[in-house]
């Protein structure tokens, strides 16, 4: 298609006599796709290649979510079924499943929104529904459109502290996970053959129309920097040689008592008197031969370990932290509880969530699962849980409880 | 008119992998609708189904015409050399102001926590957008000093 002369745009034309209507069809001929004739949606990218690698692309980052997704559910509402316990080593695992988590869906945003662009003239289609399969694929769209997009707003709020609805966001985000999986399921089931076609090499060469906007090649240039500026302007809140770059993080991973981020404070938590209480002491009772009750002094005085952990943050910050405790495994071999014990955590919290945790057998009877006292070599600050706070390795961040006052055998 | 094969959602999904993957589908669903309904979510359903369905509503009966209307005008203003190059940086810009909005919104500061949203995100959001327009002017300033290509033919595909 060559076209040698320039044609003239919507300004010329109206001096030059046309109407309205055919100076502004005149000028988009030349210089966009929506010449007459064409339907309402003239980009050259409604097309079936540029939606099939963008949502595969997508559905390489759905799926990426929803794995990490559940993995830190089960982490924080544990399974207990032998082999899927969760392991206490490697210690950074969580940190890298919770930071894949985030990042993953933060990076879905540009690619769903490119996405719903490209598939968006189909909302028009007509006849609305051709069959039966037809009307079965579209339904599935709702879905699996609403359920994407209030996956990751509420995600990404979520990670804002930003909560401006009334449901709680932990049991939506999970339930609405599995909606927008099966209706995913559902949706590469439909579009499998046509798929196959265009991202093979029958697709990959076939040539794109003509048109003078943005290149197949464009967007996925756009799609990728767009990727790539999410990317990099949030992750740096849990990858720390980035945190430079976290521009528009919720997070940075050095701010905050310590140099340390703190979700919940000791005043927040109504705990501030309770914690520094001159009458502290921890107690470890349950099933055990002797309960203890051991002051700040006891403890202090009991041999320390000390280990290189992180707080990893369910909303995908990160910050890797020197502790240093009574080993949690010391004080159970102290007041002769069981082999294959599992301990439940209480805090001095007295209302609100998240004020106990359990863990399970690797967790107890790992080296590294401290009560820990100190942090980066001084005591711990109130808003990380002076007196003393549970720190341990492949954790979620709120199963770390703080301020704790009871370690219950059972 | 995109010719036939390209042409979007033509083809009718059929055969028994369709069914297959609609019954595991739906299943799987119809699962995550139950966990929901029986989970502790239950006596704010209404709040969940709003922001389900606002949200689609949203997209396609907002943004979607709204970014149609950027485009459509930037048909208008933008010359077709540079054009692409300034949708693409907009979409980019879009991308980063999207992704801004809950830490814009401020909704999450607690005076006694200053480790939550600890930036300035108006002035960061300001770099962020600055440095991608520095990189799409120089993209288009670049496309600007080449030859004047001949007409914009078919791309010969490889993508």
């Amino acid at each position: 298609m060559v076209r040698a002369t320039r044609r003239r745009g919507v300004g010329e034309r109206l001096a030059g006599g046309e109407d309205a209507h055919a100076a502004v069809v005149g000028a988009l001929g030349t210089r966009g796709r929506i010449r007459e004739g064409e339907g309402a949606f003239g980009s050259r990218l409604h097309d079936e290649r540029v939606a099939a690698v963008l949502g595969m692309a997508l559905g390489i980052a759905f799926l990426t979510c929803f794995l990490t997704g559940l993995y830190s559910h089960f982490a924080q509402h544990p399974l207990d079924l032998g082999f899927l316990s969760m392991p206490a080593s490697p210690g950074w695992l969580y940190r890298v499943t919770q930071g894949i988590h985030v990042a993953a869906g933060i990076a879905a945003i540009p690619l769903l929104l490119a996405k719903l662009w490209t598939i968006y003239p189909l909302l028009f289609t007509f006849p609305p529904v051709r069959s039966v399969a037809h009307a079965v694929e579209r339904l599935a769209l709702i879905p699996l459109v609403a359920g994407s997009l209030f996956q990751l707003f509420s995600g990404l709020a979520n990670t804002a502290r930003w909560y401006p609805w009334q449901f709680s966001f932990p049991p939506a985000h999970y339930w609405t996970a599995w909606i927008v999986i099966g209706a995913l399921v559902t949706h590469v089931g439909a579009v499998w053959t046509v798929s196959r076609r265009a991202l093979g090499p029958q697709g990959r060469s076939r040539p794109e129309p003509a048109g003078d906007g943005l290149s197949r090649r464009g967007l996925f240039t756009a799609v990728g920097a767009a990727v790539g500026v999410v990317t990099l302007t949030t992750v740096g809140q849990t990858v720390r040689p980035l945190r430079e770059l976290a521009l528009l993080a919720p997070r940075k991973p050095d701010v905050g008592p310590q140099g340390i981020p703190v979700n919940k404070t000791a005043a927040g938590a109504r705990v501030v008197a309770a914690a520094q209480d001159p009458a502290y002491a921890l107690v470890v009772d349950g099933a055990v031969e002797t309960p203890l009750r051991l002051t700040l002094a006891d403890l202090r005085a009991l041999p320390q370990h000390e280990a290189h952990l992180a707080i990893t943050c369910v909303e995908g910050w990160s910050a890797g932290a020197r502790w240093s405790g009574v080993p949690v495994r010391d004080l159970l071999r102290a007041a002769g509880a069981k082999p294959g014990a599992e301990v439940v955590v209480h805090s001095l919290q007295q209302r609100g969530g998240y004020r106990s945790s359990r863990l399970n057998v690797p967790h107890a009877t790992h080296a590294d699962t401290l009560l820990a006292l100190r942090l980066n070599g001084a005591e711990l600050a109130l808003d990380h849980g002076f007196p003393a706070r549970l720190i341990a390795p492949n954790r979620p961040g709120v199963q770390q409880t703080k301020w704790v006052g009871r370690l219950e055998v059972v | 008119m995109i010719s036939g094969e390209t042409r979007l959602g033509e083809h009718d999904p059929s055969g028994p992998r369709f069914w297959i993957a609609a019954a595991v589908g739906l299943g799987i669903v119809a699962f995550g609708v139950r966990g929901l309904l029986s989970s502790n979510i239950v006596g704010s359903a209404q709040s969940w189904a709003s922001f389900l369905i606002g949200g689609l509503i949203l997209h396609d009966g907002l943004l979607a015409p709204v970014v149609i209307g950027v485009s459509v005008a930037t048909v208008f203003l933008v010359g077709s050399r540079v054009r692409p190059v300034v949708q693409g940086t907009l979409y980019v810009v879009a991308c980063a102001v999207a992704i801004s909005i809950p830490v814009l919104t401020g909704q999450g500061r607690n005076p006694g926590n200053p480790s939550i949203l600890p930036r300035d995100y108006w002035r960061d959001l300001a770099i962020v957008v600055g440095v991608i327009a520095l990189c799409g002017a120089a993209l288009a300033l670049r496309r600007l000093r080449r030859p004047a290509p001949p007409e914009p033919a078919a791309d010969p595909g490889g993508w």
